[in-house]
């Protein structure tokens, strides 16, 4: 695998960089999929973390809730449900309505 | 001194710098010693030798802790660099405007959070245009990046997810960390609440204040969106650097979502420019021949025509812009401002552009704000200038690298100079015509 900071020096732009490339080589879609990587890892961690210390502190007496797996989809769906009704509803209404009728650039 | 003789001017030659900040919560002049360092670094890694000469305000505030700089139409700080027995003096330009943020408040995290969430099905913004200028916007045409708007929605619905989630863990953290163990942890919530809201405020038709209060828009910018005070710092620097007839050449350099506010002053139609200037500007450039009269007015401007300027008075941006090198936009989430605010981004159908100058978009994959900008590919130069996508490892951590473009350490000992972004900008602006190649 190539490391994500050194795309491979015939893509890179010049003779002197190796931390340049063009947007469509094999050395950007290498670090493409690196963030993807890292981004699905995120996603995880911030489940997993939110899933255990939401309800860990809510019960102070225990680390690890013994109900983790319950809290994970109470959480899930606070998380989305949160996000959904907040499209649907739109409560964020003075942007919204600037955006649908504001004509000014 | 006579226009024609600008490039032709004996040593030292002297070129202009912009540098415009992008979100977040800098105070005046922190974003140019930050992001300066690196430049410097890369003209010293040239062997080229510095002189760096910070220009002291004339006066200062009685029992002040530290210098005032230089802050109005001429340069806050001035660098003199020799490099094969040539010297050059970079005059730099701070475009400040983290003060146009809203102050933090509870009510400002409450609407935050509901703008953030339901970003993914924001309506799309009917087709805009500058009332009164009379000048058409340019259609840009599908993106080409492949991208449909489910695509995006859902990408968006998944980053709202995302944050939401991790602010509760955070939250949870900070509240554990002060009460179990006593730490005066800092709240990372409320500084990604401050830095994300320069994005909101981008796209309010209002600025509110702390608390309730409905209404804090500056006092020049009463009944207009925040964003024309933004433009109206971008505008009015550019037009310091342009109508400084000691410049040879000058540069704008914008980060982040300052390249969004650097793309709108340089796009900014010609009579729109007269409503963000002061009378002093606006004389200097009747001087200098920068403004022409034009057609009267289609209907009232925004932001308003001054009272001291005539109905159809216009600035002549081809005169304004004759001497402008280049852009360089770095981590700039343009891109994705045109996919989900294209009225906020519009090109228009004035020619302002000589064929000279560049733009060049630094992207790295890693950094989620930065993108490939593809959008204007097909418009012509002198409507807006080509970009030159590049793509940079700013960093192998995901994010991170949206603040290590110009501050990026050596990716090994034996690094040679060019590598680095910080080095081919010093080299683009001694050298323009080599720079970037």
């Amino acid at each position: 695998m190539i490391p994500p900071d050194l795309p491979p020096r015939d893509e890179s732009i010049g003779t002197r960089g190796s931390r340049f490339f063009h947007a469509e080589t094999r050395a950007a879609s290498t670090r493409r999929n690196w963030a993807i990587l890292q981004w699905v890892v995120a996603f995880l961690l911030a489940t997993t973390f939110a899933a255990i210390l939401v309800p860990s502190y809510t019960d102070a007496n225990r680390l690890l809730h013994p109900h983790v797996l319950w809290w994970a989809w109470r959480l899930a769906g606070i998380v989305l449900g949160a996000t959904l009704a907040a499209g649907l509803f739109r409560p964020g209404l003075e942007t919204q309505k600037a955006a649908r009728e504001d004509k000014r650039v | 001194m006579d226009e024609q003789t600008r490039a032709s001017r004996p040593e030292p030659s002297e070129i202009g710098l912009i540098l415009v900040h992008g979100i977040g919560e800098q105070g005046r002049f922190e974003h140019l010693d930050a992001h300066i360092r690196g430049i410097i670094g890369g003209f010293k890694r040239s062997g080229a030798r510095v002189t760096v000469e910070i220009m002291s305000a004339d006066s200062a505030p009685f029992h002040s802790t530290q210098d005032t700089w230089r802050g109005g139409p001429e340069a806050s700080l001035r660098l003199l660099v020799q490099l094969d027995g040539r010297t050059t003096a970079v005059n730099v330009h701070e475009v400040w405007w983290a003060d146009i943020n809203e102050p933090y408040s509870v009510m400002k995290q409450v609407r935050f959070w509901f703008w953030g969430l339901s970003v993914w099905s924001h309506p799309k913004q009917p087709e805009t245009m500058r009332t009164g200028s009379g000048v058409p916007v340019v259609k840009p045409g599908p993106s080409p990046t492949g991208w449909t708007e489910t695509t995006v929605r859902v990408r968006l619905f998944l980053l709202g997810c995302f944050f939401l989630m991790s602010s509760l863990t955070l939250g949870v953290l900070t509240v554990a960390a002060k009460r179990l163990l006593n730490l005066n942890a800092p709240s990372l919530v409320r500084t990604f609440v401050n830095y994300l809201s320069s994005v909101k405020l981008y796209n309010q038709s209002q600025r509110r204040g702390a608390g309730l209060a409905s209404n804090a828009d500056f006092l020049d910018t009463l009944g207009e969106p925040p964003r024309d005070s933004i433009r109206r710092r971008m505008i009015r620097t550019i037009c310091d650097v342009a109508a400084n007839q000691s410049y040879q050449r000058w540069y704008i350099l914008a980060h982040s979502q300052g390249s969004v506010v650097a793309f709108n002053g340089l796009m900014e139609p010609g009579s729109g420019w007269v409503g963000y200037l002061d009378e002093d500007r606006l004389k200097i450039l009747r001087q200098r021949n920068m403004v022409r009269h034009g057609p009267p007015d289609t209907g009232p401007l925004v932001p308003a025509r001054p009272i001291w300027s005539a109905d159809g008075e216009t600035v002549d941006r081809a005169r304004v812009f004759e001497w402008f090198a280049g852009l360089l936009t770095y981590g700039s989430p343009l891109e994705k401002f045109v996919a989900l605010w294209p009225g906020r981004v519009p090109v228009y159908s004035e020619a302002a552009f000589t064929p000279q100058t560049r733009w060049i978009n630094v992207f790295d994959p890693l950094d989620s704000v930065s993108g490939v900008i593809r959008t204007w590919d097909k418009i012509p130069g002198a409507l807006c200038p080509k970009v030159e996508n590049l793509g940079y490892c700013a960093s192998p951590f995901l994010l991170f690298g949206h603040v290590k473009y110009l501050d990026c350490p050596p990716a090994s000992e034996t690094d040679p100079y060019g590598s680095r972004l910080a080095d081919r900008v010093a080299d683009w602006l001694l050298r323009p015509a080599q720079g970037f190649r």
